[in-house]
Parts: structure tokens; C-alpha cells; sequence
């Protein structure tokens, strides 16, 4: 589902076989180029910038980018211009419902699971009907239903302070470290496993891949697209429910505004990933190196003391230079 | 004389689309032009108007001699033309697309009233009734049609070129545009007129050029030599080879695999009944687009809201979705490969499997090596030239990718294999060998095959029988020695009807 996998393999008569391999990983390689550069132009410009404490903090902190940039990959996977603006909200609503149910003990986690994995899933489904069976834009939908999202959580906190506390095990998954290792990363590392094998071994990925390569093809081979969109929704909203745990579990309680800033990052992750917005592909190994470089360049903009003016500026122009050079890239086909 | 084209020239690619085009206009006269697809008489059209360039060749317009870059320019000049694909905008009313491009100003506005009585006068003409305010996209095609002509006619065009007017048009609408072209060719308006329907040529025209293959081989002027539809036809068809009739006639054993009653699409299908008999090819020809390629995506399930009684093997289904074709084994190669048929940037082998996960009792995991396995052995069978089976399919040449296309379904079991013009842009090479293939397997297996091609000569070589479609019905149907040139051509452009009628 690469469409760099086109140009190499064109070419693989006239190139020798470590070429082939850097071709093939290209953009792989251009993420991890630019993770390194840029901490070691933090060390130049900030001392001690590049040091493991720093780097695995780094990581610790753009696992939950590149959590919810796995519900962004798998909506745009599916193609027809899919996008989830609402994962953010759907995860603050689950913290905040689940709070109360968890009340700081860990009895109570089974049952806050349950909750948050069906706000989730009713989330999703009510985007995945929408944009599969009214047909209506993604975009336009799920920033529609985040602003619903964002109403609820308001009427609910309206006047009163948000109660309750994440089970224990949460906060060691989210918060604590083993040794140097935070938690959370070996969190993410079964994540991308497990999203690697379902994306690339199993049936339903390449459903997945097919609706959003070619929707005509997938459907007179008998694959029902509308079906696979809304399932993707529905994962998407799931899989945000569950972060809403995590996101509580690190921060020890919930409030407002807890997800809704990732929206934004999360997208910007799979396109530093360089997976298509197109659709029809997607390497969650890629977007998971995505989301460490936005964090890093977020920490190297608050270290140059430019703050959130600078943080969203410098994800502006990543974006846009990185969409240049990957859309360039196709054009030469 | 108004216009005079001689020796024009066009190539596209390496494909020869107008060898030799030679045309004269008279003032004031209607001259028709004839021949099967792909003769040449859309592109001679489309180079007096600018749309294309001629490789080489003149034309001569009012005594000068032209060549325009665009059809604005053409426009300005005093040529119009109708477009066979409407031109229209959607969301502006019926007035302001026939006055697009040619607004009078007044003052610093535009001359809305008079812009609306033009476009009224013209349109009372055509078509009584239609609300010059309604917006284009709560139009009927043939109201769409009918607007598009008015745009051509309220630029006050001197030479009027219609390609195709009528096809979207209704009996009474066709007579009315034919008053209405007598008027203006009455007041001086030259026309060309392209039609596939021949009575309607032989009614509105004064004069016929006649193209075959690039060619203009004849041109009767009706007002001298009188109009005769036989001698148009063998000017179509040309001389036209009595082959032989060499095909032994198969053993077809009788019982139907699929029968198909009373399907109905809009206006794409209407009421197509037939049987298909085991191990038996069936060929659907007709002028192009007169609803074959629906009719293979209507067996195929692509249309939800087809209409139709379905048997399979006696067996009742429902047509209206793609995985109930694909699960009772009707498979189909559609004639748009790249767009309905392929994922071009994924390899061979992904191409190939991806039919499977329709079926049922799929296990979760791809079994990988079982698939690549026969995916291997799938390009061996169509020998498909690939580097690996995980090269990807956009860059094998056209006639490989139409393999792989194939290739998809041949780990089914077909009961019905539908193929969609499978050898347009295939090289003879790559052609040979799929229709090879295809032969072989109907002599195997006694598979049945549904065949669509452009290209009469492979319904000839190929089919067992041919039914003919026009206008989304089935016209005719031919078998055996029936299966030539001449009687597809003519069934075709349906001259039996043009006797009843005329």
C-alpha cells in the first residue's frame, strides 16, 4: 500500500540492493533523520537537550500523540477523505464519566472499561452512520460531533468540580516508569504490534487498504465499502474511549480540556508519518516516529522559550513542507 | 459552399483515429454524417471546431483558411457546436448557461431582460415549456440536451456542428429540433449533423458523407441519387468479407446457468430478458454505449436499484449487490481496469487475493502462503510478464494488467465469467493469449461466458451467439452463420426499425 513501493520497484533493475532497501524505507529513514537532527540542534542551541532522561521523557510524552494518531490512520486508511476531529472530545468525556466510576480503586477499572470502550464505540458509529449511510463529509461530521462532545462535557462540569480518581493500575500504565522505561511506551509498543498484525495479516486491514485504494475496485469485488468506513469509525471511537483512561491515569484526575488539544497533533503525525491522506495506506510504525518528532520540536520550541505561539507555528510549516515533498513525490509517477 | 475540410489527418498515440477526412458544407444545407464507431466522424467534427489539432490537412471556412486553437475562437467566427458531453453548469439557471460566454453589457451590468428573451424565443422552439429560471441540475437529461443546443444557437452561428443531439432526446423533442434546424438551414444557417440513429439522418439531412475507418468513402447527395438505406449500409460496413461460415456449431447442452428476466435500470437497461446456456460464450455487441457495459456491471450487482428476476443454476438471487454475484460465482472483468478493476499501486499478488475476502468462511489470518502460492501459479497459467508477483500493478503494460484483472477470479469456481471489452489497450500479444485462455477454459470446464466487445470481429471469432443492444434494449440476436460483419453492423444501427418508421 506504499506509493513509494512504485518508483522502486521500477527502478530495481538498474540499482544495487542496498539502495533498493533505502528507497523502499525512505520515509522511514526521513523521520528518523529528523527525530536526530533535531536533538542534536536542541544540544547546539539548549544544553542539555539530548540526554536519555530527555529523550525518554520525549517519548513518554508523544505516546499519547501517537495514540490518537492511530484512530487518525485507520479513519484515513479507509479513504474517502475520512478524518476524526472528535477523538480528543470522545477521550475527555470518557475521563470525566469514568472518574467518578473508578473513584481511586482498582475494583472499579473492569466496569470504567466497559463504559468508556461504549461512549466510544457510540461516538464512532454515530460518525461511521453519518458519513457511510447520510454520506455526509467526515470533516464537517466529526467537528459537528465534537462540538456536541464539548457541550456534554460543559453541561456536566457546569458549576460543580469534576470528582473521582483513576484506578492505581492506571496510573502505573500512564504515569509511573520501570527502571528509566515509562510505562506507557511498552503501552504503545503492544499497541503498534497488534495494529501492525491486524493492518497487515489479517482480512479486515486489507478490507481496509482496498476500500481506500480503490473504493470501485473493492466494491464490485464484493467488499461492502460502506460497512468497512463505518467499522473504521467505530475502531477510531473505541480506541479514543480507552485513551480517555490513559489520559486520566496520567494526569491523576480529569478536567476540561484534557484531549482536545491532541486532535490537531494527531493528524500532523501521520502526515510527518508520511502516510497518504488519500487513503489507502498506513504504517503505524512510521506515524508512531511522526509523533516523537512533533513532540521534540515542541520541546525544543518551549526550550527556545517561544511557548505555544512557536509550537503551533513550527507544526504549521513542518506540515506544510512535509505535505509539499510527498505530494511532489507522487507527481513525478 | 461554407466549409470545405480536405485530407485531415489525426493521430492519437500511435492510434490512427482520421486517415483522410475530406467534408463540404453548402450553405443553407444540412449535411449528415455516418459510420460505425470509431470511423472518424466525432474527430473530424471536433477539429473544425478547434477542440483538436489535425496533424496535417485544410479546411477552408467562408474561402479562407482556418485553424482554430479552441472552440471559442471557432465561435467567434460563426461556428458553434453541440457537444455529445454536456457543457453545462449545474447551478445557473437554464438563461444564463445559454448566454454564458456571450453576456451583452449594459451599462456596468450585464443585459439580463434581453439575455432572457433570447433564451425564451429559442427554447419556445425546442422545447415548449420549460422554464427558462429553473436551475440546469433540475433538468432531465434530454431537458440538459436540449439547453446545450439553445447555447448553440443563440451565438448566431453561421456553420451549426450537432454531434449526437438526439440520442438523449425524446420522439417529440427530436421532431421539434428538426423543425427548428429546417428553419435556421431556411434563413442561411449551414449544419452538420451526426447521428447514430440512420432514419433520422435520412429524415433532416440533404446530403450524407459516409466515413469508415478514418475515411470519408462516399458522400450522396439525396436530393440527386434519392435516399437508400442498403447502399448507406454496405457504404458503412464496406465490403464487407463473406467469410465463410467456418465455425462448427458447438454441442450446448441445453440447461441454462443464468436467466435473466425483465431487468430494468433507468434508462440504461430496459426490460433485457435472456438465457445463458452452459459452456456457452455470448457476445453483446451494438454501437458503444447503448448500455452494454450496464448491463455486464447489472449482472455483476453494481446497481442497487436495478430491477430484475434472477436465476442461477434455477436457483433464485438477487443481483443488487457485488458480493451476491461474486458468492454465486458471476465475475466480472469491467471495462474500466484501472478505475474498477485493479488497486494500481499494490502488488500483483495483493490484486489477486483480494477477491477472496468477499467469500465466506474466510480465516482471520491471510493464509500468505498458501495465497502466494497460487498467486504464482495464477501468472504462470496467464503467463503474466512481471518481475516478482510483488511488483506493482501500475507498472506492467496494459495488456499484463488486464491478465491480473483475470487473473483475479481464476481461484473461483465461475459459473459465469463477464467480460467488458477485454481487449481495448491490450496488445495483440497480450490479446491472443487472453482470448486464448478464455477458449480453452469455456472447452475445460464448460464455463459460460458473457462477452461485450467493441470490436466486431472478436464476437465473431468468439461468441456463439450475439445479441445485439441499443437504447438499453436488446434489439436482436444473432447465431451462426448469422454472426458476421454486415448483420451486426446492421442490427446495430437498428435498420429494420428505420423501414417500419420510414
Amino acid at each position: 500500500m506504499d506509493t513509494m513501493k512504485n518508483l522502486n520497484d521500477m527502478s530495481i533493475a538498474q540499482k544495487g540492493s542496498l539502495s533498493v532497501m533505502i528507497d523502499k524505507h525512505k520515509k522511514t529513514i526521513v523521520a528518523f533523520l529528523l527525530i536526530i537532527f533535531l536533538f542534536i540542534l536542541g544540544e547546539v542551541i539548549v544544553s542539555d537537550f539530548l540526554s536519555v532522561g530527555q529523550v525518554l521523557l520525549t517519548i513518554k510524552l508523544s505516546s499519547f500523540i501517537a495514540l490518537f494518531a492511530l484512530c487518525q490512520m485507520i479513519v484515513i486508511a479507509a479513504g474517502g477523505g475520512g478524518l476524526d476531529l472528535s477523538v480528543g472530545f470522545t477521550a475527555t468525556l470518557t475521563a470525566i464519566l469514568t472518574a467518578v466510576i473508578m473513584d481511586g480503586k482498582n475494583e472499579n477499572l473492569l466496569l470504567a472499561i466497559l463504559v468508556a470502550l461504549a461512549i466510544g464505540a457510540a461516538v464512532g458509529l454515530a460518525n461511521g452512520t453519518l458519513v457511510s449511510y447520510v454520506k455526509l463529509p467526515p470533516l464537517v461530521v466529526t467537528m459537528a460531533m465534537a462540538s456536541i462532545i464539548q457541550g456534554i462535557i460543559n453541561v456536566y462540569t457546569a458549576g460543580k468540580s469534576i470528582t473521582g480518581k483513576p484506578a492505581p493500575i492506571l496510573q502505573t500504565l500512564a504515569a509511573q516508569s520501570t527502571g528509566v522505561f515509562p510505562n506507557i511506551l511498552f503501552v504503545l509498543i503492544f499497541m503498534a504490534v497488534v495494529v501492525m498484525i491486524i493492518l497487515n495479516k489479517t482480512r479486515w486491514g486489507l478490507k481496509l487498504f482496498g476500500v481506500g485504494t480503490n473504493e470501485t475496485n473493492a466494491y464490485l469485488s464484493g467488499v461492502d465499502v460502506k460497512t468497512v468506513r463505518m467499522v473504521a469509525f467505530v475502531i477510531s471511537g473505541a480506541v479514543a474511549g480507552l485513551i480517555g483512561l490513559l489520559l486520566i491515569g496520567n494526569m491523576g484526575t480529569a478536567f476540561k480540556d484534557m484531549g482536545s488539544s491532541y486532535v490537531m497533533p494527531s493528524i500532523a503525525a501521520v502526515v510527518v508519518g508520511g502516510v497518504s491522506l488519500a487513503g489507502g495506506e498506513g504504517n503505524y510504525f512510521r506515524v508512531i516516529l511522526g509523533s516523537i518528532f512533533l513532540q521534540t520540536l515542541t520541546n525544543l520550541l518551549v526550550a527556545l522559550g517561544w511557548g505555544d505561539a512557536g509550537k503551533w507555528l513550527g507544526f504549521g510549516i513542518v506540515l506544510f513542507v512535509l505535505l509539499i515533498a510527498y505530494v511532489s513525490d507522487r507527481r513525478k509517477r | 459552399m461554407i466549409l470545405e475540410v480536405k485530407g485531415v489527418r489525426k493521430c492519437f498515440g500511435g492510434v490512427v483515429a482520421l486517415s483522410d477526412g475530406n467534408l463540404v458544407c453548402r450553405l443553407g444545407k444540412i449535411t449528415g454524417l455516418l459510420g460505425a464507431n470509431g470511423s472518424g466522424k466525432s474527430t473530424i467534427s471536433k477539429i473544425i471546431t478547434g477542440v483538436y489539432n489535425a496533424d496535417c490537412g485544410e479546411i477552408n471556412y467562408n474561402g479562407q483558411c482556418v485553424k482554430y486553437k479552441n472552440p471559442n475562437e471557432a465561435r467567434l467566427d460563426g461556428i458553434a457546436m453541440v457537444f455529445q458531453n454536456l457543457s453545462l453548469i449545474p447551478d445557473l439557471t437554464v438563461w444564463q448557461n445559454i448566454v454564458l460566454g456571450a453576456e451583452q453589457k449594459k451599462g456596468i451590468g450585464l443585459d439580463n431582460k434581453s439575455a432572457k428573451e433570447i433564451s425564451e424565443k429559442i427554447i419556445n422552439k425546442l422545447h415548449p415549456g420549460l422554464d427558462i429560471n429553473k436551475k440546469v441540475n433540475q433538468l432531465n437529461p434530454g431537458e440538459m440536451q436540449i439547453v446545450e443546443i439553445a447555447k448553440a444557437i443563440s451565438a448566431e452561428p453561421r456553420l451549426l456542428i450537432l454531434d449526437e443531439p438526439t440520442a438523449a432526446l425524446e420522439q417529440a423533442q427530436v421532431k421539434n429540433l428538426f423543425q427548428y434546424m429546417r428553419e435556421l438551414a431556411n434563413q442561411g444557417v449551414s449544419m452538420i449533423f451526426t447521428s447514430h440513429r440512420m432514419w433520422e439522418v435520412m429524415e433532416i439531412c440533404d446530403d450524407v458523407i459516409i466515413f469508415r475507418n478514418g475515411e470519408n468513402v462516399a458522400s450522396i447527395d439525396f436530393a440527386e441519387e434519392g435516399k437508400d438505406a442498403d447502399k448507406i449500409i454496405s457504404y458503412i460496413t464496406g465490403d464487407a468479407k463473406k467469410s465463410e461460415c467456418e465455425i462448427v456449431d458447438r454441442e450446448i447442452s441445453g440447461e441454462a446457468v443464468l436467466s435473466i428476466k425483465g431487468m430494468n435500470y433507468g434508462k440504461h437497461l430496459r426490460d433485457i430478458s435472456f438465457e445463458l446456456k452452459k459452456g456457452e460464450v455470448l457476445g453483446i455487441g451494438g454501437l458503444a454505449g447503448q448500455g452494454q457495459n450496464e448491463l455486464l456491471l447489472a449482472l455483476a450487482g453494481a446497481y442497487p436499484d436495478m430491477k430484475c428476476e434472477a436465476e442461477i443454476n434455477g436457483r433464485k438471487i438477487k443481483l443488487t449487490k457485488p458480493v451476491n454475484a461474486v458468492r454465486n460465482s458471476i465475475l466480472l472483468v469491467p471495462g474500466d481496469r484501472q478505475l474498477e478493476g485493479l488497486f494500481l499501486k499494490d502488488s500483483v499478488y495483493k490484486n489477486t487475493i483480494f477477491p477472496k475476502l468477499a467469500l465466506k468462511r474466510q480465516p482471520l489470518f491471510i493464509p500468505s502462503k498458501k495465497y502466494r502460492m497460487e498467486c504464482e501459479n495464477i501468472v504462470k497459467t496467464l503467463s503474466i510478464k512481471t518481475h516478482t508477483i510483488d511488483t506493482p500493478v501500475g507498472t506492467l503494460s496494459g495488456g499484463n494488467q488486464q491478465k491480473v484483472v483475470v487473473g483475479k477470479w481464476l481461484s473461483f469456481d465461475i459459473n459465469v465469467l463477464l467480460l467488458a471489452d477485454p481487449a481495448k489497450g491490450v496488445d495483440i500479444g497480450a490479446k491472443r493469449d487472453l482470448y486464448q485462455y478464455i477458449v480453452d477454459m469455456v472447452k475445460e470446464k464448460n464455463t459460460s461466458v458473457i462477452l461485450y466487445a467493441s470490436d466486431c470481429e472478436e464476437l465473431i471469432q468468439y461468441c456463439d451467439r450475439v445479441l445485439i443492444m441499443y437504447e438499453g434494449q436488446i434489439v436482436d440476436s444473432l447465431e451462426g452463420c448469422n454472426i458476421n460483419e454486415d448483420e451486426i453492423i446492421s442490427a446495430s444501427m437498428c435498420v429494420k426499425r428505420t423501414m417500419e418508421v420510414g
